[in-house]
Order: structure tokens, then sequence, then C-alpha cells
């Protein structure tokens, strides 16, 4: 059982320091927003014409994952739930993110950052559905 | 070329701060979401708070001196991460605020859904990758299936679109038809 109490605060903000600095060099000398989904996207369908600048941020975002083994271990874990679950959650992911034009990344850091009210009321809609979802799973005894 | 060493190194700095904020860890995400189960954990919005303070300025100082450089020699901010053309948006307040529509409530809505279900978003899911763990090989296969079905589904109809809050048509333009958008810049120069 994961412990779910231990509350972060140093970490989540030099974490989200690191984020906000990737997004902005980002926005500086490419002038990309720094979605996620939206970047995966664009790199499943090589018909893009911008595939390579995709493919590698991917690459470096998956490198970044073998940066994270050396540094901080902690930090890559199983994940928690069964891979039925793990089925349905990633379609809907992936399905949401496209039909809101957006994660978390791109609506709730880019676009409230660029105070974009469409993002607002993204980040708002997906924290309250994700809140609704993680109670109902608790209630009905999913953990 | 400065372009794709900065993908690589903003990509990897991107996925750094992931996992050093801890949103790598799908309990960390669910715990934030579980905001009524007595053991809430506010990491999350330190992190997406944390981004935000960083990113708001810069992003205003850079935005601010896009608009006083000649078109010509500025970065083309296309379509982007976010796919909706967000670089588009700006000083169109009005526009933005009629594109609140329910295509954007319903899809963040089941991305949300998704999210709780199994705590990761792209972001974190791709990072974690690294691990080849088959929960998280499972997870991203379905993330790009559920993007493909998306796809499928809305096909290259412009229609979902409420025509009471049809933007513009450089706007209106899919963003992953990518022909019909450089068709209607073209048009419009």
């Amino acid at each position: 059982m994961q412990d779910f109490t231990h509350f972060t605060p140093v970490a989540a903000l030099e974490g989200g320091a690191l984020i906000g600095l990737a997004a902005s060099g980002l926005l500086f000398f490419t002038g990309r927003v720094a979605g996620i989904s939206g970047i995966l996207d664009g790199f499943l369908r090589p018909s893009a014409r911008d595939w390579g600048w995709r493919a590698i941020f991917l690459a470096g975002l998956l490198a970044s994952g073998a940066g994270l083994l050396v540094l901080r271990p902690t930090a890559l874990v199983e994940p928690i739930r069964s891979l039925g679950v793990l089925t349905v959650a990633g379609l809907l992911v992936g399905f949401g993110s496209r039909m809101g034009s957006g994660c978390t990344s791109g609506h709730g850091v880019c676009g409230i950052s660029r105070f974009s009210l469409r993002s607002l009321v993204a980040t708002l809609t997906f924290m309250a559905t994700g809140i609704a979802t993680v109670t109902l799973v608790r209630i009905l005894g999913g953990r | 070329m400065r372009r794709l060493a900065s993908a690589a190194l903003f990509g990897s700095m991107f996925g750094l701060g992931l996992g050093v904020s801890g949103m790598t860890q799908p309990g960390k995400v669910i715990g934030f979401l579980d905001l009524f189960g007595g053991h809430w954990d506010p990491s999350l919005a330190l992190v997406m708070g944390g981004a935000i303070a960083v990113h708001m300025p810069l992003a205003w100082w850079w935005r601010r001196r896009m608009r006083t450089t000649p078109s010509t020699e500025r970065p083309q901010p296309t379509e982007t991460g976010q796919d909706d053309g967000p670089e588009g948006d700006v000083g169109t307040s009005r526009a933005l605020f009629a594109r609140v529509n329910p295509r954007l409530v319903v899809g963040a809505a089941i991305f949300g859904v998704g999210w709780g279900l199994g705590g990761y978003c792209p972001g974190p899911a791709l990072v974690t990758l690294v691990g080849f763990s088959p929960g998280i090989l499972v997870f991203v296969a379905s993330m790009m299936m559920g993007m493909w079905l998306f796809h499928l589904l809305s096909g290259r109809d412009p229609a979902d679109l409420p025509s009471s809050s049809r933007p513009p048509a450089s706007v209106t333009a899919l963003p992953w038809v990518r022909g019909s958008e450089k068709d209607t810049r073209k048009t419009e120069a």
C-alpha cells in the first residue's frame, strides 16, 4: 500500500520551477507551448511538418526518465492500478486530451500562465472530475 | 539546429521536473485528487503553482517582446502542444471567452476521469516509460489509442465547434488537418 500522506512541498516547488523553466525555454527558443499531449499527438502523425522537433522533445522526455533512475530513483515507481484499470484510464486520458485540446501541462501550466480562460476552465474541469473519480473509487473500495 | 537542440534540452528538463516534483508517482497524484479521503496531499498544487510562478512572467515577457518584433524575424508560433493555436489567442480575450465550448469542457472532463483512475497524465506516463513495467506500457499504448480514436471519430469536420462561437476561419482550421490550416493562411495573406 502506498503512503499518500507525505506532503513534499520543497520537492514539489523545485520540480515545478524546473517545469516552468523548461516550458519557458521551449517558448523562447522554438515558439512552442509545452503541451505534452499535443506534442505526442503530432508525433504520432508523421505527416506533421514539424515532426522532427516533436520526436526530439519526446526523446528528451524519455531520456529524463533514464536520468531519474540515476539521480532520483525513488521518482520512478510502478503503477498502482491494475492493467484493466490502466487500459481504461489511458484511453480516457488520450481521448479526453485531444477532445479538450490539452492536458495538465498544456492547459494547467502553459495555458493558465498566459491567462487563457479556456485553459482555466479545462483545468478546473479535469480537476473536478479527477477528484470525483478518485472519491468514487475510494468509496467503492477500489483502494 | 538550435531548435532541435532546444527541444532535446527542454524536453529532458521538463521530464526531470516532473520526476523531481513527485508527479511521476501516481500515488501522489491520486493523493492530491483524493480531497475528501482525510489524507490530502497538496503537493500537486505546489508543482503547478511553482511552474506557473516561473512560466507566467517569462511567457508574458516573451510575448510582449514578440509583439514588437517584425513578424518575419519571429519564431513562427503555429499550432502548438496545446493544439489549438494558443499563440493566436493573445490579445483576443473576447474570442477566447467565446471558445469555451462544450467540446473543451467534455474533453477535459473525460481526461480528468482517466487521470483520476490511473494517476497518470501524459507527461509523467512518458517519463515513467523507461521502467518498462507492464502497467505503464499498457497505459501509454491505450493513451495513444485514445488519441487515435478521437481523430477517427471526429474526422475532418470542424462542425463540432458551435456556429455561434465559431472563431475566424484561420482559427477554426482543425489543428490535425495541417493542410487546411496552411491553405487558410495562404488565402488570407
